[in-house]
């Protein structure tokens, strides 16, 4: 059985404090994302644990053991580098092979081993190459296989996505998740874009400033978000500030928003998913000014102005036959939504 | 562009070229105690600095002096080099600069500065006198010791500035990675560090041994009288003995030898290493 805890982790640079207070556990097999704009404390989460960076306070268990204190040497952790960082000098082979060199294992079996992952990654045609000979995607190709040989404790990916172009980007992250799957790899991963965290992840820790914002399957976070901050990062959503008056939520410019009955009385956002939103010319609904139009493809997304609020809307692109085919900037639009899908928010 | 680099090249061939050759031609004269040199082509000159005993003892101190400075200078240098280029706070450009200013004095001013660090009555030996740790004044000028000591000293700024822009360049995330892998510090240093450093420990070694081959002020300040290295011993051939052919010969060997030794040794080190 494989295991990660952070117990109460504190970090601080000096006055600055990087991460506070975190913890969180991982399971065999299990892919957890940290996910967090830039800045929150991810990497650093992400050092602490590959033994980089000492925390301040706080421990941290590999598969029960204490390593709060061990040099990054002596943990069995393989981290995947945002940058890959393989070694330029060494070939693909010998880039794999280090670790096991490392680890006092003989040349026939080094050289068994590194084919055998070179091949999980489909790289075992390159395994002469140097890394300046490979394409970004083979690097980091190179630089998973380089990890998963040593049957690591804890696999830790550093956004694994962001040095790659969009059309590589879904391809390598259903890779991953299938290698993770497949392997068992007990993975912690580090993540600004939401996309990636949702489709990629069996849990998410979402951190903001250092801290822990909320943390369980996406589904949670997604449906349940604990503030305004989870509910706006994970999925996107209208965030509109207001409170209660009489049952019903009101903004802070004075528009009426449709309320559920027995809405909690010290809500202070209510907030909406854009894609739960429909548009329309007529109707019923709150009414709005169309203040701008993206044409994103299979979808559209409308900017609404109600009152003093921008409100975003996402529906599937109307067809050439749709009243809404034709709408233009500052035409008047009725917004409708289920009442059942808004949340209201207290922080 | 061609226009503009043209007469820039040819000048700077002119100042380059111009005196080497002249050298070239002088070393196949005649020495002539009257007119100091007659036209000639003869290798008598060179024939003469390489089977006199006398004078492959200088060429033999010089290399053994300047490769030991080298050596030196490279191990004293990796570390603050090392230091220098890793350093993230805002001291690092004031240190580089702090680093650089000893150059902005020549060697001569320095090697008197190590005339008086090192002569009886200078600082080394006032202290350790004062402090009663030895009763009688250490040696320790006219010595190679000497020599080598005030040389290092002199490089080793040019060594520490090369090495820490080469280090500078090489990701620290692949130190990291190292680590990571399971290499304690000892061997990720010889097994990463050093080869990516390499271009740059060969590119100072090169220069701080040119350096050191052709040092002057300093065998002759500091190394004594019964001191001899091949620059001064060049100088005297033009300046005391007059003799220009024999001069120019002793200076086409210096030359030489420092540049057969530099790239073969940069190419056994580079071949040596590179290698993963
Ligand atoms: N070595 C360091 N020294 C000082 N401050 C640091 C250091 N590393 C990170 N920080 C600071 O800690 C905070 C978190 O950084 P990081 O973990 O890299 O964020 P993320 O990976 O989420 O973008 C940032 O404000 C950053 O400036
Ligand atoms: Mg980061």
């Amino acid at each position: 059985m494989k295991s990660l805890e952070l117990e109460n982790v504190c970090k601080k640079f000096g006055e600055a404090v990087a991460v506070t207070d975190m913890s969180m556990h991982i399971l065999t097999g299990e892919l957890v994302s940290l996910l967090g704009p830039s800045g929150c404390g991810k990497t650093t989460t992400l050092r602490m644990v590959a033994g980089f960076v000492e925390p301040s306070s706080g421990s941290i268990r590999i598969n029960g053991r204490d390593v709060t204190k061990l040099a990054p040497y002596e943990r069995n952790t393989a981290l995947v580098f945002q940058s890959y960082a393989l070694f330029p000098h060494m070939t693909v082979a010998q880039n794999v092979g280090f670790g096991l060199e490392m680890r006092k294992v003989g040349k026939a079996e080094r050289e068994e081993k590194s084919i055998e992952a070179l091949k999980r990654v489909r790289l075992d045609h390159l395994s002469d190459r140097y890394p300046r000979q490979l394409s970004g995607g083979q690097q980091q190709r190179a630089a998973l296989a380089r990890g998963l040989v040593l049957n690591p404790d804890i696999f830790l990916l550093d956004e694994p996505l962001s040095n790659l172009d969009a059309k590589l980007r879904g391809e390598v992250r259903s890779e991953i998740r299938g290698l993770q799957q497949s392997l068992e790899l007990t993975t912690l991963m580090v993540t600004h874009d939401q996309e990636e965290a949702l489709t990629m992840s069996d849990k998410l820790v979402l951190m903001e400033a250092g801290s822990v914002r909320q943390s369980g399957t996406a589904q949670d976070l997604y449906e349940q978000p604990a503030d305004a901050f989870v509910a706006d990062f994970v999925g996107r959503s209208n965030v509109i500030k207001g409170r209660i008056e009489d049952g019903k939520f009101r903004t802070t410019d004075g528009t009426f928003m449709p309320t559920l009955p027995g809405a909690v009385a010290d809500a202070q956002y209510y907030t909406l998913r854009p894609e739960k939103i429909s548009l329309s010319r007529e109707g019923d609904g709150v009414e709005g000014t169309l203040l701008e139009r993206l044409y994103l493809g299979a979808q559209t997304e409308y900017t609404v102005r109600v009152g003093e609020t921008s409100i975003s809307v996402v529906t599937a692109t109307p067809g050439p036959d749709d009243m809404r085919a034709g709408l233009r900037v500052g035409d008047a639009v009725r917004l409708a939504w289920d009442v059942a899908s808004v949340r209201l928010l207290n922080n | 562009m061609a226009k503009l680099v043209l007469p820039a090249g040819l000048l700077v061939l002119l100042l380059l070229g111009g005196p080497m050759l002249l050298m070239l031609r002088y070393s196949f004269n005649e020495y002539d105690p009257l007119y100091i040199m007659q036209q000639a082509f003869t290798f008598e000159n060179y024939a003469k600095a390489v089977v006199d005993p006398y004078y492959q003892k200088i060429l033999m101190t010089t290399i053994t002096v300047a490769l030991t400075c080298t050596v030196l200078t490279t191990l004293l240098a990796y570390g603050p080099a090392y230091w220098l280029a890793r350093m993230e706070s805002r001291w690092k450009s004031k240190l580089t600069i702090l680093t650089m200013f000893p150059l902005l004095v020549g060697g001569v001013v320095r090697s008197a500065g190590y005339l008086a660090l090192l002569s009886t009555t200078g600082l080394i030996n006032a202290t350790l006198l004062g402090l009663g740790i030895i009763s009688e004044p250490l040696t320790l000028l006219y010595t190679p010791g000497a020599v080598i000591f005030a040389t290092v000293g002199i490089v080793l700024p040019y060594m520490i500035l090369t090495l820490a822009s080469v280090i500078e360049s090489i990701p620290r995330q692949v130190e990291d990675a190292a680590a990571n892998l399971g290499a304690r510090p000892a061997t990720a240093f010889f097994r990463v560090l050093v080869p990516l450093s390499l271009p740059g420990v060969l590119a100072g070694a090169s220069l701080v041994f040119i350096l050191c081959m052709n040092a002057y002020a300093t065998p002759l300040l500091l190394g004594g009288p019964q001191f001899q290295m091949m620059a001064p011993a060049v100088y005297e051939q033009f300046a005391k003995a007059s003799n220009w052919p024999f001069g120019a010969a002793l200076a086409f060997i210096l030359l030489m030898v420092t540049v057969i030794l530099t790239t073969v040794g940069s190419s056994v080190i580079a071949k040596r290493y590179k290698a993963g």
